[in-house]
């Protein structure tokens, strides 16, 4: 169970405060799949932040009684100078597990040939999401926090990232933020939506989808 | 309870040096690299650094007014030099070069540090060392008469150096002005630092403002260390190490900052 309890986190700006999340509370039950719906600037990048412990509220507690992925935003993460190699093997000193026992796997999956021994900053951009997919793969958590699925790779290899996560992970949570409602509607059966800071949970991901609808278009 | 909070502890720790140790690896391969001589240049530049200055120094020896043997003279002000400017410069850029790192939520803003003035001073301790002994082989050198005062030096040296590079790391990070401002004030630090005289030889008046400077105290510790009460020198224990402790406290609750990880 992941919990959030009054959470608000506001940026400076020139003008004063901009506060991005406005006491936030939020639970996520394990094996619970929930996406959160918001435009874009909507605060839910900072909101996977604040629960991947990459980033502290300002005020408000996270509790994390399970073990919490990393935001697979696929780029972030890596140290530039390190090859994919040394990349996988920082990882796991820090996720405390043998490098080799994931090794194999990393290398499979992502693809890289002998580029997997080159500089991550060598890479291309869709290299690089293919390694830290591959990576947020090979060491379990038993909750996924996902910042926007963009397409990683081709249609074949996205394919193959769809199923590993969504098919062989389904007994896990997932915490899904995006503004493609789509998406969500595909992978969630539960939702939200995020609006100004202000996060409001409905029953259903249909109706939560019919109130985002709504926001987009009384903006537009 | 204090056996769960024992327990609790034991495995924080246990995170946080396994964290430490991974910055470590990483940092040794981006900054020694597989190319090239690698790790022997940390050992190499002091050393080839020493020599040119000690044969110029020796050669102008006369005219420059030193006033004890070149070499220990130059072994112990360089390597403090290379303490400090190195911990100060690393810290400056500490943030910055790890910052893709902290996606992890393992790794704090302390690990960074503690593991890049780890490595820093390991290295230059390392270079140190070798370097009295690549002297002494050569007979340019003699054993320290006090060694016991000469590590005391040293680490307060280091302490100090560690706790520079953290602070005027944490600072660099809320403004750029610190960076700006470190590289010339870092040179003036250079001729009042004690690096390239001895309180000894100055004028009393002048002796006085310079026992101000917390780096004269650890360098001046180091040449007692090595001459023992052949050459007169000027230091106090209790000075530097309250500036320590008073630094140690500043980086500290610098890195407590909890800004410290929004910046990211």
């Amino acid at each position: 169970m992941i919990i959030l309890d009054n959470i608000v986190r506001k940026y400076k700006t020139r003008n004063g405060y901009h506060t991005v999340l406005d006491h936030v509370n939020l639970t996520v039950q394990k094996g619970e799949k929930l996406g959160i719906l918001g435009k874009n600037g909507s605060g839910k990048s900072t909101l996977i932040r604040i629960i991947s412990g990459h980033e502290y509220p300002d005020s408000g507690r996270v509790e994390r009684r399970m073990k919490v992925s990393w935001p697979l935003a696929f780029s972030g993460g890596f140290q530039g100078s390190l090859t994919g190699l040394d990349n996988l093997r920082f990882i796991s000193r820090i996720y405390d597990i043998d490098h080799a026992s994931i090794r194999g796997f990393v290398e499979e999956f992502a693809e890289l040939g002998k580029f997997f021994r080159e500089p991550v900053k060598t890479y291309s951009s869709g290299m690089q999401a293919r390694l830290a997919f591959a990576l947020s793969l090979a060491i379990e958590f038993d909750c996924y926090l996902i910042d926007e699925i963009i397409a990683v790779g081709d249609a074949r290899f996205h394919e193959k990232c769809m199923h590993e996560l969504f098919e062989k992970r389904k007994d896990r949570s997932f915490l899904i933020v995006s503004h493609d409602a789509s998406l969500i509607r595909a992978h969630c059966s539960h939702a939200a939506v995020l609006e100004s800071g202000i996060l409001v949970r409905y029953t259903s991901v249909d109706e939560a989808y019919e109130n985002y609808m709504n926001i987009l278009h009384c903006n537009a | 309870m204090n056996d769960e909070k024992w327990a609790g502890f034991r495995q924080s720790l246990s995170l946080q040096l396994r964290v430490i140790g991974a910055l470590l690896m990483r940092e040794i391969i981006t900054r020694y690299g597989r190319n090239n001589l690698g790790f022997l240049w940390l050992l190499l530049e002091p050393i080839i650094f020493t020599v040119g200055v000690v044969i110029l120094w020796s050669a102008f020896h006369n005219t420059l007014g030193i006033h004890v043997e070149v070499t220990p003279f130059i072994v112990t002000g360089y390597s403090s030099l290379l303490l400090w400017r190195t911990c100060s410069f690393r810290g400056i850029k500490s943030i910055e070069s790890n910052r893709s790192l902290m996606h992890h939520r393992q790794v704090k803003v302390q690990d960074i540090f503690y593991a890049r003035m780890l490595l820093d001073v390991a290295g230059i301790t390392a270079s140190f060392l070798l370097l009295m002994a690549v002297m002494m082989g050569m007979g340019l050198m003699h054993f320290p008469a006090d060694p016991l005062l000469l590590i005391t030096g040293w680490i307060l040296m280091s302490w100090f150096s560690a706790c520079l590079g953290i602070i005027l790391g944490c600072l660099s990070e809320h403004s750029e002005l610190v960076e700006r401002l470190w590289h010339p004030a870092s040179y003036f630090m250079l001729p009042i630092s004690g690096v390239f005289f001895m309180v000894d030889w100055l004028t009393p008046t002048l002796q006085k403002l310079v026992m101000w400077v917390p780096t004269v105290h650890p360098i001046e510790m180091m040449r007692g260390g090595y001459w023992g009460s052949t050459v007169p020198t000027h230091f106090q224990i209790g000075y530097i190490l309250l500036v320590c402790l008073l630094m140690t406290l500043a980086a500290l609750l610098l890195m407590a900052d909890r800004r410290m990880k929004m910046l990211v």
